[in-house]
């Protein structure tokens, strides 16, 4: 299936993850997420992302100027974003689980949770 | 944390700026919030890519604004932003204007909207010429029903008037036409939507007006009575009195039209001063004359008496000698001669002689 499609519902959690150990900057952040596999994802779904989770609050965000060039725009996590990423990665076992559930065979349908979201 | 500095790649600003101008719908923080580290972030990208990296301005914005929570593609309306100059604004929506009327679809009725331009002309007109009507001291009732208000000449002229006027500012002969300066324009575009906005009201007040003369000319038609009956010479006529050809008056002429109808004869209050004619138990009013009564009779009892009743005698009414190639010289030089006052119960004599010669009033 198509990565970017699967992606749409989990870039969210994706990108927190990345900032979550250290803050980066925009095309910093796309790199981890390809070089942690996700080789399809698009940089300008990446930045919007992150304009997102800024405006909800999940990072925060700050300008390091530059002499030569360009300014660079960082983002780190707060603990909003700390919170909906707990709450997302629960959210994603759950659903994952059961998707495994489904894909292993109809025996285990009876015995697979519900996604619980 | 990568902190190398890259200088800034011509390629990735104009890249960049392209990107700001798909976004140009959204708040300044919006924006500024999207795009504020974009060039740092491309100019890596193409450091580290060796360029090539660089796509579709629009399709990234696209893809920017999705993922940011935006609509896709911005609106039509441009928000109104304080960093964006009115010069600048109109430029923008002149091409806007412009790359809509050569739409494929667009651009064939546009020409058509051009080629009745001077139609445009004349409806203005026509609303500055009403407009101009209105304020004519002493508003006239009658004019030209399109045109109301002034006698129909001048309602012309004013007319023919405003329309060489509104002709020659379409054509940009007169102020405010022609010249682009923005009073000029501004004017005109009012005077614009006032006759776009006038036209209707003034076509509403028309069919009112109209309607109004429609009502009243039908009062009066009705005030006349329900049906007009005999008219001579815009006059209803409400009896006949016929002679001969001696001049003779007659009674008991029977009265026909060409299509053998009988001449009834209807005036207000008819049955109560008039003694018609009667065949059977049916009145006749088209058998002349009828007898007249000094005073109106309003009901049956009344009506049977006749003793105030009596032929009329018309006032000036003469009986010149008169000719008809149609009626042979007849000589019949033994008359009797009755006076013409003398209303005698000789009716049936005279209808007889009548008969004879044909002439004059019509019997069946």
């Amino acid at each position: 299936m198509d990565q970017t499609q699967l992606l749409k519902g989990v870039l969210d959690l994706a990108v927190l993850a990345v900032v979550r150990g250290e803050d980066g900057y925009g095309y910093d952040i796309v790199r981890r997420l390809r070089d942690g596999g996700l080789a399809e994802v698009g940089d300008a779904s990446v930045y919007g992302t992150l304009r997102r989770l800024y405006a909800a609050g999940a990072l925060t965000s700050y300008v390091v100027p530059s002499e030569s060039g360009p300014h660079r725009k960082y983002y780190g996590i707060t603990p909003i974003g700390r919170d909906q990423l707990k709450r997302q990665r629960d959210d994603w076992h759950a659903f994952s689980t059961t998707l495994d559930g489904l894909l292993d065979g109809p025996a285990s349908r009876t015995t697979s949770q519900g996604v619980h979201a | 944390m990568n902190t190398t500095e890259l200088p800034l790649r011509p390629d990735v600003a104009a890249f960049v700026a392209r990107v700001r101008e798909c976004l140009a719908d959204l708040s300044e923080e919006d924006r500024l919030e999207l795009t504020e580290g974009l060039e740092a972030d491309l100019t890596d990208q193409v450091a580290e890519h060796d360029g090539g990296v660089l796509g579709d301005p629009e399709a990234y914005a696209r893809e920017l604004r999705t993922a940011a929570g935006f609509e896709p593609v911005a609106r039509r309306r441009t928000r109104l932003r304080a960093d964006v100059s009115l010069a600048e604004r109109v430029e923008d929506l002149t091409r806007r204007w412009e790359e809509l009327i050569a739409h494929r679809r667009v651009a064939p009725v546009w020409h058509l909207l051009v080629a009745l331009r001077p139609a445009w002309w004349v409806v203005r007109a026509w609303a500055a010429a009403v407009v101009v009507a209105r304020l004519v001291p002493g508003w006239y009732p009658y004019g030209l029903t399109w045109l109301p208000g002034v006698p129909v000449g001048v309602g012309l002229a004013l007319l023919a008037a405003c329309i060489v006027g509104s002709a020659l500012v379409g054509m940009g002969r007169l102020w405010p036409g022609g010249t682009s300066s923005v009073l000029a324009r501004t004017t005109l575009l009012l005077l614009n939507v006032a006759a776009v906005v006038a036209v209707p009201v003034i076509n509403g007040q028309l069919d009112r007006l109209s309607w109004d003369r429609y009502s009243q000319g039908y009062n009066e038609a009705q005030w006349g009575g329900n049906e007009q009956g005999l008219l001579n010479r815009g006059q209803q006529v409400c009896n006949i009195a016929a002679y001969d050809a001696e001049g003779q008056p007659l009674e008991g002429v029977q009265l026909f039209d060409q299509a053998g109808r009988p001449l009834d004869v209807r005036c207000y209050d008819q049955q109560a001063t008039k003694v018609p004619w009667v065949l059977g138990d049916v009145t006749r009013w088209n058998v002349f004359p009828l007898g007249e009564r000094d005073r109106p009779a309003r009901n049956a009892t009344r009506r049977a008496d006749l003793s105030d009743a009596a032929f009329p005698t018309p006032d000036r009414a003469t009986t010149p000698e008169v000719t008809n190639p149609l009626v042979p010289e007849e000589v019949e030089p033994v008359k009797e001669p009755t006076g013409r006052k003398g209303r005698a119960k000789d009716g049936a004599e005279r209808d007889g002689k009548g008969d004879e010669k044909g002439d004059g009033v019509s019997r069946r």
